[in-house]
C-alpha cells in the first residue's frame, strides 16, 4: 500500500513524478513536433509513435512483471515499495506514450480498439485503487481499532460469541421457558473462570487482549441478560449485521439497547453487560473491515483479469502491426 | 438456535491454551476474493485468446485501422495487394529504406502510373505513394486530398529541396518565396498573372462598349460624333446569334462576356477548334472555348484586300486568316489577275510599249502584269495595315519562285512580305493551379474580370495605359491572390445580417496538383 497524498514517502514520489513527467513532455514534444512537419496525427508506425508504442509496450511488461514479483517474494530484486512505487508512475507515463502510439485514439480495428479499452480499463482500475489506498487504510486505523485478519472476522466472531455464552450460562440465571440457551460447553466445566476477547487502547498502543473474568454463580435477576443475548445479541455477533438487527449495528441504538438492560439488571451484572456491549463493538468494527476490505481489494478483481487480457491482446498486435506495418 | 460449531482446539487460561484459539491454519481457508479472482483471470484470459482467435478469423475487420476508400474497395480483404509483409508502407518510419519504399511504391504503381512532381525535384526527399495518400480513413475519404503539410514540407524552403538550374536570360526566375499556406502574406502572387504575355492587340474596353466606340471609361456616355456598329452592319447568321430577342437592327452592338467566352461542356457540330489537352482533360465547364477569329472576329471584322470594296466582300475576295506570307502573296496576286481579267480581258494581249518590230511573246501581257503588280502592291500594303490592327507582324522573306508573276517582275522580287507573329495569349492563364469557372459560376464575371468591363475598370489599369483604352494586351485583367483570399480562406465571423467571409477550402490541392506538373514556368513563357 502506498499513501502518496501526505504520505512520508512524498520525496520519492516526487522524483518518479518528475521523472515520468519530463518524458511526457519530451515524448509530447516530438510527437507535436512530427505532427506539425508531416501536417497530420502521427500513427503507431511513425517514428515518434513507434517509440512512443516500444516504450508503452516495455512499461506494460514491467507492470505485468509485478504478479510474479509478488508470488516470488524471495527475489531480491528490489523492495516491494519501490516495485509498487515503479508500477504506479510508470503505469501513469505509459498512458500518454500509448495514447500518442494509438494516434490519440483515432485508431480503427477491432483489435486495436480493445487493446486501447482494455488499456485504459486497467489504467482506470489501477488509479481507481491507487486512490482508495489514500485514505482507506487510515480509515481502517481509526476506525477499525480491534482489526483483524481478514479471513479470521468470522472465526474470531465465533469465538468472541463462545466466550460470551460461558459467561452468560455462568452468571446469568436459567431461563426455564428456553431450556435450550443453554448450550453444552456451558454447562460441563463448572469453572470457575471464563475467559472473553477484549480490547484496550494505551497511549496510542490498540490491541485485542484476552481477559479472565472470575465466576461465581449466576447473578439473581439477570434473566433479562439472558434472553436479549440469546435473542438479539448472539445472531449479531455470529452473523453481523443483517436485516432486522441493524438496531445493535448502529452504535446510539446499541447504546439505547444496553442502557436499558442496565435499568433492569442488578448493578453487579454491570460488568457483564460491558463484555456484551464490547462485544457488539467488536462486531461493528468487524463489518466495517469487511466493506473497507471489499473496497481496498475489489478494484483488484477488474485490475488484474484485465491486465492478463491486455497482455494477450499486446502479444496479438505487436506482430500484426508489425506485419502489416 | 442451533449450537455453535465446536472449535477446533480446547481454550484455556494457560497461554499455550490461548494461543491455540487462533486459527493458524487461516491462510488455507478459501478466501471469496481469491476465488473470484482466480476465475476472473481465467475468464480474462480466455476472453483474450478468444478475441484474437476472432480477428484471426476475421481479419479485415480487427487488423484494418479503417475502412479503405471506395476506389480500393475491392481489394479490402486482400491486404497483401498493397501491404508488403514487414515493409513499411509510409516513409515516417524508422525502419523505411529505399528497398522498402520501392516495394510499397511499386504495389501502388501496379495499377497508377503517374508522372513525377517536377524534374527539379530531389530525388531522395520524394515520399513514397502512401505517404502522401494515406488510406483506411473511411470509404469516402479523398485520397487526393493530401494535407498542407506534405507541401509545405518542400515548399516552405523550396530553394532547399529543389535541383537549381540557370534560368533563362529573357525572364527571371520562379518564384523562390516560401509558401506555408494560401493568404497574402504565405503565398506569393500568382506568377503567370504578372504579365500578359500576349500580342493580340484587342480592347476590351471598346468592344464591351455599347455599339463598340471608342471613349472614356467610367462612363456610359458615347461621343457624340462616335460611329455606332449597328446589328444590321453583320450577316444575317450573324445578326440571328448576337442581335438580342426583340432589337433592331438599327440597334448599336451590345456584346456580353458570353459573347465571345462560351462555356459549353462540348463543341457544337461542325465547330473546329484547337483546345488544349489540359482545357480538354478538365471538368465540363470549368474553361472557357477558344477564342477564335472565324467564330467570335469575324462577325464584324471581315479581312477585305483593299479599302475601296465592300466592308464585307465574299469568301472569295477576303484575306483567310491564318494564312501564312507565300500563301497570302499567291492569294493576292490570284485575286488581282482574276479581277483584271474579269475587268477586261484585251490586255493580256495589250502591249505596254509601241512596238518597232513585230511584237514579241515577252512584250504581250505586260499591261496585266504591271495591272497585277499595281494590285498586289495595293492590297500588301492594305491587308498589312489591317493585319496590324490586331496583330504583331514580322518580316518574312520570300522567294520569287513562288509567284504567280514572271520572276522578272517586281512583284515578284518583292522578296519581303510579314507574318503575324504568334499571339501567345494563353489558353489557360493559372498554368500551376486549376480554376474551375464552373464552380464560381454563382458571381459576376466582372468580380474577377473587373478590368475588362469599360463601367468598372477605373483604376485598374496600370499606369500609362488609358483607361478601357484601345490596347489592353498589356494588362492582365484577370483578379490574382488578393480576390481569391476573399473567399479561400478561414471563416472568419460576420455579423448578424453580413454575409460571412472566408469558408472556402483553402488548401494546396485545392488548387494545385502535383504529379505531372512539369517544370515551374518562367515568367514570360507561355504554357
Amino acid at each position: 500500500m502506498l499513501v502518496i497524498i501526505g504520505g512520508k514517502t512524498w520525496p520519492q514520489d516526487l522524483r518518479w513524478i518528475l521523472a515520468g513527467t519530463a518524458s511526457a513532455v519530451t515524448a509530447a514534444g516530438c510527437y507535436g513536433w512530427e505532427w506539425w512537419t508531416e501536417g497530420a496525427i502521427p500513427g503507431g508506425s511513425s517514428r515518434t509513435g513507434l517509440v512512443c508504442g516500444v516504450a508503452g509496450g516495455l512499461i506494460i511488461l514491467f507492470e505485468l512483471l509485478l504478479w510474479p514479483r509478488k508470488r516470488v517474494r524471495s527475489w531480491r530484486l528490489g523492495s516491494a515499495q519501490t516495485w509498487l512505487r515503479a508500477h504506479i508512475w510508470l503505469g501513469l507515463l505509459a498512458v500518454p506514450l500509448v495514447l500518442m502510439h494509438a494516434r490519440l485514439l483515432f485508431i480503427g480495428g477491432w483489435l486495436n480498439l480493445a487493446l486501447m479499452t482494455t488499456f485504459l480499463l486497467v489504467i482506470a482500475s489501477g488509479v481507481w485503487g491507487l486512490f482508495l489506498q489514500q485514505f482507506l487504510p487510515t480509515m481502517l486505523l481509526e476506525q477499525v481499532p480491534a482489526e483483524t485478519i481478514y479471513e479470521q472476522i468470522d472465526h474470531v466472531a465465533r469465538q468472541r460469541c463462545r466466550d460470551l455464552e460461558k459467561l452468560v450460562g455462568a452468571l446469568c440465571v436459567g431461563d426455564p421457558h428456553a431450556p435450550h440457551d443453554r448450550t453444552p460447553e456451558a454447562d460441563d466445566d463448572g469453572a470457575e473462570h471464563a475467559v472473553v476477547t477484549g480490547f484496550r487502547s494505551l497511549t496510542g498502543i490498540q490491541g485485542k487482549v484476552l481477559e479472565t473474568v472470575p465466576v461465581y454463580s449466576p447473578i439473581p435477576g439477570t434473566l433479562p441478560i439472558r434472553r436479549c443475548f440469546f435473542t438479539e445479541l448472539r445472531p449479531y455477533l455470529l452473523d453481523g449485521k443483517a436485516p432486522g438487527r441493524e438496531g445493535l449495528a448502529s452504535t446510539a441504538a446499541a447504546a439505547r439497547r444496553f442502557a436499558a438492560l442496565r435499568a433492569e439488571s442488578p448493578p453487579e451484572a454491570a460488568s457483564l453487560i460491558d463484555h456484551l456491549a464490547q462485544a457488539c463493538d467488536q462486531r461493528r468494527q468487524g463489518d466495517l473491515q469487511m466493506r473497507i476490505h471489499r473496497w481496498l481489494h475489489g478494484w483488484l478483481l477488474v485490475h488484474v483479469p484485465l491486465s492478463v487480457s491486455l497482455a494477450v491482446l499486446l502479444a496479438v498486435h505487436i506482430p500484426v502491426a508489425l506485419w502489416y506495418w | 438456535m442451533p449450537p455453535l460449531p465446536p472449535i477446533a482446539r480446547p481454550e484455556g487460561s494457560t497461554s499455550r491454551e490461548q494461543v491455540a484459539r487462533i486459527d493458524r491454519a487461516y491462510f488455507h481457508t478459501p478466501n471469496h476474493f481469491a476465488v473470484a479472482r482466480r476465475w476472473l483471470i481465467l475468464l480474462a484470459l480466455l476472453l483474450g485468446v478468444g478475441w484474437c482467435a476472432w480477428g484471426a478469423w476475421d481479419q479485415p475487420r480487427h487488423h484494418s485501422p479503417g475502412a479503405v476508400a471506395h476506389v480500393h474497395a475491392p481489394w479490402e480483404h486482400d491486404c497483401e495487394t498493397c501491404h508488403q509483409p514487414l515493409s513499411p508502407i509510409r516513409d515516417n518510419t524508422w525502419l523505411t529504406t529505399p528497398l522498402t519504399r520501392q516495394a510499397s511504391d511499386a504495389a501502388c504503381e501496379a495499377c497508377h502510373r503517374v508522372a513525377s512532381h517536377t524534374s527539379r525535384q530531389i530525388a531522395h526527399e520524394v515520399g513514397s505513394c502512401a505517404s502522401c495518400h494515406a488510406d483506411h480513413l473511411g470509404r469516402s475519404a479523398d485520397l487526393t486530398r493530401v494535407s498542407d503539410q506534405t507541401c509545405t514540407a518542400c515548399h516552405a524552403q523550396i530553394a532547399r529541396h529543389r535541383v537549381s538550374v540557370q534560368p533563362p536570360a529573357d525572364g527571371p526566375a520562379s518564384s523562390d518565396a516560401p509558401i506555408t499556406r494560401f493568404d497574402n502574406e504565405h503565398h506569393p502572387a500568382f506568377a503567370s498573372l504578372m504579365k500578359d504575355p500576349g500580342r493580340l492587340k484587342f480592347s476590351h474596353g471598346r468592344h464591351m462598349r455599347l455599339g463598340l466606340t471608342f471613349g472614356p471609361t467610367a462612363s456610359s456616355a458615347r461621343p457624340a460624333d462616335a460611329t455606332l456598329w449597328t446589328y444590321g452592319q453583320m450577316s444575317a447568321g450573324d445578326q440571328a446569334r448576337y442581335r438580342p430577342e426583340g432589337g433592331s437592327p438599327s440597334d448599336p452592338v451590345q456584346l456580353a462576356c458570353s459573347s465571345c467566352h462560351a462555356f459549353a461542356p462540348s463543341l457544337a457540330d461542325g465547330d473546329l477548334r484547337v483546345i488544349s489537352a489540359f482545357v480538354a482533360g478538365a471538368a465540363p465547364g470549368a474553361y472557357p472555348l477558344p477564342v477564335t477569329f472565324e467564330n467570335h472576329c469575324a462577325a464584324c471584322h471581315a479581312l477585305p484586300t483593299s479599302g475601296t470594296g465592300p466592308n464585307a466582300p465574299d469568301a472569295s475576295a477576303a484575306v483567310p486568316h491564318g494564312i501564312d506570307p507565300a500563301g497570302l502573296r499567291q492569294f493576292l496576286e490570284g485575286l488581282a489577275l482574276r479581277e483584271a481579267l474579269a475587268a477586261d480581258g484585251a490586255v493580256l494581249r495589250e502591249p505596254l510599249l509601241p512596238r518597232p518590230l513585230p511584237a514579241s511573246a515577252a512584250a504581250e501581257g505586260k499591261a496585266l502584269q504591271d495591272l497585277v503588280e499595281q494590285r498586289v502592291a495595293g492590297s500588301r500594303t492594305f491587308v498589312r495595315g489591317t493585319c496590324q490592327k490586331c496583330h504583331q507582324l514580322e518580316e518574312a522573306p520570300l522567294a520569287a519562285a513562288g509567284s504567280l508573276l514572271p520572276a522578272s517582275t517586281a512583284a515578284a522580287r518583292e522578296a519581303v512580305w510579314f507574318r503575324v507573329a504568334p499571339t501567345q495569349v494563353p489558353g489557360v492563364w493559372l498554368g500551376k493551379a486549376r480554376f474551375n469557372h464552373q464552380a464560381h459560376r454563382s458571381f459576376s464575371c466582372q468580380q474577377c474580370h473587373a478590368a475588362a468591363d469599360p463601367a468598372s475598370a477605373t483604376g485598374t489599369a496600370p499606369a500609362g495605359l488609358p483607361e478601357g483604352g484601345p490596347l489592353d494586351h498589356q494588362m492582365v485583367m484577370i483578379a490574382g491572390r488578393e480576390s481569391c483570399v476573399v473567399c479561400h480562406a478561414p471563416t472568419q465571423p460576420a455579423p448578424h445580417g453580413e454575409p460571412i467571409r472566408g469558408g472556402a477550402r483553402f488548401d494546396c490541392v485545392e488548387c494545385h496538383g502535383y504529379h505531372g506538373s512539369g517544370s515551374h514556368l518562367f515568367l514570360g513563357q507561355a504554357p
